[in-house]
């Protein structure tokens, strides 16, 4: 009867261990990874780097995000999800410079390592939080030197994509006019379109810009979207040719359209580095014993990537998209 | 019946439902790891589907997805699902994005590609089967080409897994047009769930099945496919391009495939600017651009200004987020109140398949205003009733909020489920597409809501715990509740009322046996010296002496019977300590003093430390040793007693034995100590033996039952021996077989032995 007695116990006292284990213990080795979305390849870089440097770590990725850049709530339930699993950390691409703001930073008041990466919030960097940001202005200055080259110092060109609430495409664009006016005086850039960045503006844009200004010469496109919206509308309108588009951000059809010579150039952010960097600052973050140094920022340059270069081990090592590394 | 049979009973019920419990858990346990399904969609019943993203809805034999959400899916099936075949047919409703299937999937979640499985679909813009593993992101293996892939028609998806390997095969249903392909992949998902997935398109599926599959399976469907595939991009963007194509609109019928052959006819409007082309103003053509918000029961368009509403449109299938371009002359809505305006019999063309647009939340009074007509929004209500609309397939939400009234209208045939969920009072998370008419307000209503599927609903709380009818059933239940606690307590309280009667009438037997009757011979003594006294001469005196004498003995045994009586009832078996000891022990306080000596024998131990035997056992045995060692000292006048107690594997045996008067077992009455004896020998199912014989002493065996231990047969032996005693308890109970066999043992017994206790007088 003893014996059973024991035996009882040890199960009741074993349930709950194993109970309060699975609610205090969390996943303190997983690092939830939310790109602004997962449609796009130019955050399956992103995805890479992390597993790159997860490589032969105890530590391990959930990577998730948003199916689309819009989905601002999808993006905030998934940062509320790592803070209810008490994850080891999270490497976050905001969607919304002010929207993640409380989430991020109720993240950070309970001890979780955050690193925010390509565009920034509306919380200054800490102790627990790190901003890993694409350098814009020289985004902008890349763009502007390119479109110069291409146009000799003369024409015009047009700015599409820039919207208030992603704060990266105004720093992209104010870059690019600076650039412009201090180093191409002869280009004349258009003024700017507000608050259209989807594709099927982008698209609408371009077909009264082509109407309104026929004599067009280049288009600077800043994000993914109102490239593919641009270009649509170039071929439509069959200016390909005949308007050179430069864009910013890579993705895998716009590669594609780039080796075909219908993009000129696009101008690349390095988020295969960023997840790879932002990864090393959360493991050495939960390093015992270190002393951490208080919050950083640091701005990863971007790459124009032409046809001529696209090849090469540099360029390819940025569109890196393997997120299953063997070595 | 006894306590001891209504515990066995207990016991054997419990057993008797922890064993069907078992039975239930493993059928269930069984019966989830054979793969076997087959859709109900044509009878419109898909309860077991769990949708994840998406707007699902069953439609003509089939589930349709209307969204051109990127990922989304629906799972059923077990995780437990190992090697399969699955089939089904499958339609792509958008000119762009694939649909297919998702086999072995865990972990689910929202997002393109969240889930760790396998997936075998058809891609429209390359015109391909494709297979890839999704584990929170996608890898693909080279696509097959599957010429001639168009929308709205259907095709045969038949897909086979064993082990880490997948052949599938796709075929246009009503042709030859096939494509094969035989997948591999080396550290790979076992087993998991089925699903049914599109990205960025709406699809429908039909026919759906399941059953086991075996490598012949495998092989046979493999066929001639051509070479065997493994995930190998996107890894790099340059193989990956290397080998995969995207539109370059360069196609002429490909354009017009996408938008249509038409230029706009007139420059886009704003569409919040539409209502102002209607009021005091010829009809004039306009033209508008937006995302589809919603398709049935109307097409309802909305840009960033404002939305539209498409009745009666000239349009190909649209899907929820495709961007379109919509010419027509506005006219003002229909029978209602306000500034809206729609677009009737407008041409639409499509522009591109997107991610279908977030809705606004507001409040209901916001969308009272007016302000938000044709728009998605977001809103909660409380449900006050559901019914199904008169003449229409629509279920109609009764809703309310505030001092808003509304109603939200779904299509009809939704699973039970969803019924289930619809509860009177619940409080509701809706989206849909705000209208303002008067066809879905009827005039009772500011506003109605529009709803795209079932998905658009989360019941946010169900109805509040606190009607009548549950607080009744609380009530009730209470009230049960304190007549059971108060029946338990006067139950406990009876028992223990019938302990102290018992104790009582213990007490009462011992008193009897001892002082009383010890107090009347003293009575009798003193009696006999005054009557001596009277006649007082030195005979007399002599043998007043004599009588003082005997008082005075009488007296003396008085006080050690007294003393003994309460030694009885003070003294417990000292636990942890051997059976044998503490009875040698026992014995040693009680003849202190005296000339009886105690002689312990057989210490014999066959099972190994005598403390395994069980408290309950040692403790029956000690009190039926005591009880005759007392009696041997009170009436045997023995000058030795012997103990022993011998331990065997299945029984232990105790044996007090003295070589004192004895007595004649046909002249002796049943007195208290035997009955209590017998008792305590019957609640351990021993059996209890009483030899003696006038002038050759007393002995008292007692031969109880071992359990065997816990240790040497495990949780389960001791539970079965446990069950098997109790049975046995209950069946040696009051009335039972061997309670009569054992009490006609010990008559037998008594016809040689009696109790050795003080008979009664």
């Amino acid at each position: 009867m003893r014996s059973i007695g024991v035996w009882c116990w040890s199960l009741a006292l074993l349930s709950l261990d194993l109970m309060l284990g699975g609610c205090s213990g969390g996943h303190p080795h997983t690092i939830a990874v939310v790109p602004q979305t997962t449609a796009q390849e130019i955050w399956e870089a992103e995805h890479a780097g992390v597993a790159k440097a997860l490589l032969g770590t105890r530590w391990k990725e959930r990577w998730n995000g948003p199916s689309s850049e819009t989905e601002v709530d999808r993006q905030i339930a998934l940062v509320q999800q790592a803070i209810r699993q008490r994850d080891g950390g999270l490497i976050l691409a905001p969607d919304h410079p002010l929207a993640l703001t409380t989430a991020v930073r109720r993240a950070a008041e309970q001890g979780m390592p955050v690193v925010v990466v390509d565009a920034t919030l509306n919380l200054p960097p800490s102790l627990d939080v790190d901003y890993l940001l694409n350098d814009e202005q020289q985004t902008g200055e890349l763009a502007a030197d390119r479109i110069g080259a291409i146009l000799h110092g003369r024409g015009t060109v047009a700015v599409l994509g820039e919207t208030p609430a992603l704060m990266g495409t105004v720093a992209r664009a104010e870059a690019f006019r600076q650039t412009m006016a201090a180093r191409f005086p002869g280009i004349t850039v258009l003024d700017p379109l507000p608050g259209r960045f989807r594709t099927n503006l982008a698209e609408q844009d371009t077909e009264e810009l082509l109407a309104s200004h026929p004599q067009l010469n280049a288009i600077f496109t800043l994000t993914v979207g109102a490239t593919r919206g641009v270009y649509r509308g170039l071929k439509l309108k069959q200016r390909i040719q005949q308007v050179h588009l430069v864009a910013c951000d890579q993705d895998l059809d716009l590669v594609y359209y780039l080796r075909l010579g219908e993009i000129d150039s696009l101008v690349a952010e390095n988020t295969f580095a960023m997840g790879y960097q932002a990864t090393r600052l959360i493991t050495e973050h939960r390093v015992g014993g270190k002393v951490r140094a208080p919050g950083r920022v640091l701005r990863f340059a971007p790459r124009l990537v032409t046809r001529d270069n696209v090849d090469t081990p540099e360029i390819q090592k940025m569109l890196n998209m393997d997120w299953r590394p063997t070595e | 019946m006894s306590d001891s049979s209504r515990r066995s009973w207990w016991i054997a019920a419990l057993a008797a439902l922890a064993l069907l419990a078992g039975t239930v858990a493993a059928w269930r346990w069984f019966a989830t790891a054979r793969p076997f399904y087959r859709d109900d969609f044509a009878q419109n019943r898909a309860d077991e589907w769990h949708a994840v993203g998406g707007a699902w809805r069953l439609a003509a034999g089939a589930m349709h997805n209307d969204s051109d959400e990127r990922g989304a899916k629906m799972l059923t099936g077990s995780y437990r699902w190992r090697d399969y075949r699955l089939q089904a047919d499958v339609q792509l409703l958008g000119e762009g994005g694939d649909a297919g299937v998702v086999l072995r999937s865990k972990d689910e979640e929202p997002g393109v590609d969240a889930y760790d499985g396998y997936y075998v679909g058809v891609r429209m813009y390359d015109s391909t089967l494709l297979i890839g593993r999704s584990d929170h992101g996608w890898l693909e293996a080279t696509p097959v080409r599957l010429p001639g892939l168009r929308s709205h028609v259907w095709y045969h998806l038949d897909v086979v897994a064993v082990g880490c390997s997948i052949a599938a095969r796709v075929s246009e249903l009503g042709s030859t047009n096939e494509a094969r392909l035989f997948f591999q992949e080396p550290n790979c998902v076992r087993s998991g769930r089925i699903g049914l997935r599109s990205l960025a398109t709406g699809a429908a599926w039909r026919n759906v099945q399941v059953k086991p599959a075996k490598e012949a399976d495998l092989v046979a469907l493999a066929g001639p496919a051509p070479t065997v595939l493994h995930p190998d991009f996107p890894k790099s963007e340059a193989a990956f391009n290397a080998s995969h194509s995207f539109p370059t609109f360069d196609d002429l019928a490909l354009q017009r495939r996408f938008f249509g052959d038409q230029e706009p006819q007139t420059e886009i409007t704003p569409i919040a600017s539409v209502p102002e082309r209607v009021r005091g103003r010829e009809a004039q053509l306009v033209t508008v651009r937006g995302t589809v918000s919603l398709t049935s029961p109307m097409l309802f368009v909305q840009d960033d200004t404002g939305g539209i509403a498409l009745p009666d449109p000239i349009a190909p299938a649209l899907n929820l987020g495709d961007e379109v371009e919509a010419t027509g002359t506005p006219s003002a809505l229909r029978d209602a109140i306000g500034a809206g305006a729609m677009l009737p019999h407008a041409r639409v063309r499509l522009l591109w398949d997107h991610t279908p647009a977030a809705p606004l939340s507001i409040t209901a009074g916001q969308a009272a205003t007016g302000n938000y007509d044709a728009r998605l929004i977001e809103l909660q209500g409380e449900l006050t009733g559901v019914h199904q609309e008169t003449g229409s397939k629509m279920l109609v939400l009764e809703l309310a909020s505030g001092a808003q009234a509304f109603r939200a209208f779904i299509p009809a045939g939704q699973s039970a489920a969803f019924y289930r969920r619809m509860l009177p009072r619940s409080l509701l998370n809706l989206r849909g597409v705000c209208t303002l008419e008067r066809r879905y307000t009827e005039g009772v209503t500011s506003f109605a809501l529009l709803l795209r599927s079932s998905e658009d609903i989360d019941r946010l709380a169900g109805p509040p715990w606190w009607t009548p009818s549950r607080l009744a059933e609380i009530g009730s239940a209470i009230l049960l509740l304190c007549l059971l606690v108060q029946y338990l307590y006067s139950r406990a309280k009876q028992w223990r009322w019938r302990a102290i009667v018992q104790e009582r009438e213990r007490l009462a037997h011992e008193l009897h046996d001892t002082l009383a009757q010890s107090f009347a011979g003293v009575a009798f003594q003193l009696q006999g010296i005054r009557n001596g006294l009277e006649h007082a001469d030195s005979a007399g005196i002599a043998r007043v002496n004599q009588q003082i004498e005997l008082a005075c003995d009488v007296v003396r045994q008085t006080h050690e019977e007294a003393s003994l009586s309460i030694a009885m009832l003070r003294e417990e078996w000292p636990a942890g300590k051997e059976l044998g000891s503490a009875l040698e022990d026992c014995a040693a306080s009680i003849v202190a003093g005296g000339n009886v000596r105690v002689v312990r024998k057989g210490r014999g131990d066959g099972r190994g430390a005598p403390a395994h035997i069980p408290v309950r056992v040692a403790d029956a045995l000690f009190h039926i040793g005591r009880e005759a060692i007392v009696n041997s000292v009170r009436h045997a006048n023995p000058t030795q007693i012997v103990l022993s107690v011998e331990y065997e594997m299945k029984h232990v045996t105790l044996a007090v034995a003295d070589e004192g008067r004895g007595f004649n077992p046909k002249q002796q009455t049943r007195g208290f100590g035997l009955r209590g004896m017998e008792k305590r020998a019957r609640s351990i199912g021993a059996t209890l033996t009483i030899t003696s014989e006038a002038g050759k002493g007393t002995r008292v065996e007692a031969n109880a039952p071992l359990e065997e231990h816990m240790s040497t047969r495990g949780f389960w032996g001791t539970l079965r021996s446990r069950l098997r005693q109790r049975m046995a308890w209950s069946r040696n109970g009051r009335g039972g077989r061997a309670q009569r066999a054992q009490e006609a043992a010990v008559r037998r017994n008594r016809s040689r032995a009696v109790d050795t206790l003080r008979p009664s007088r």
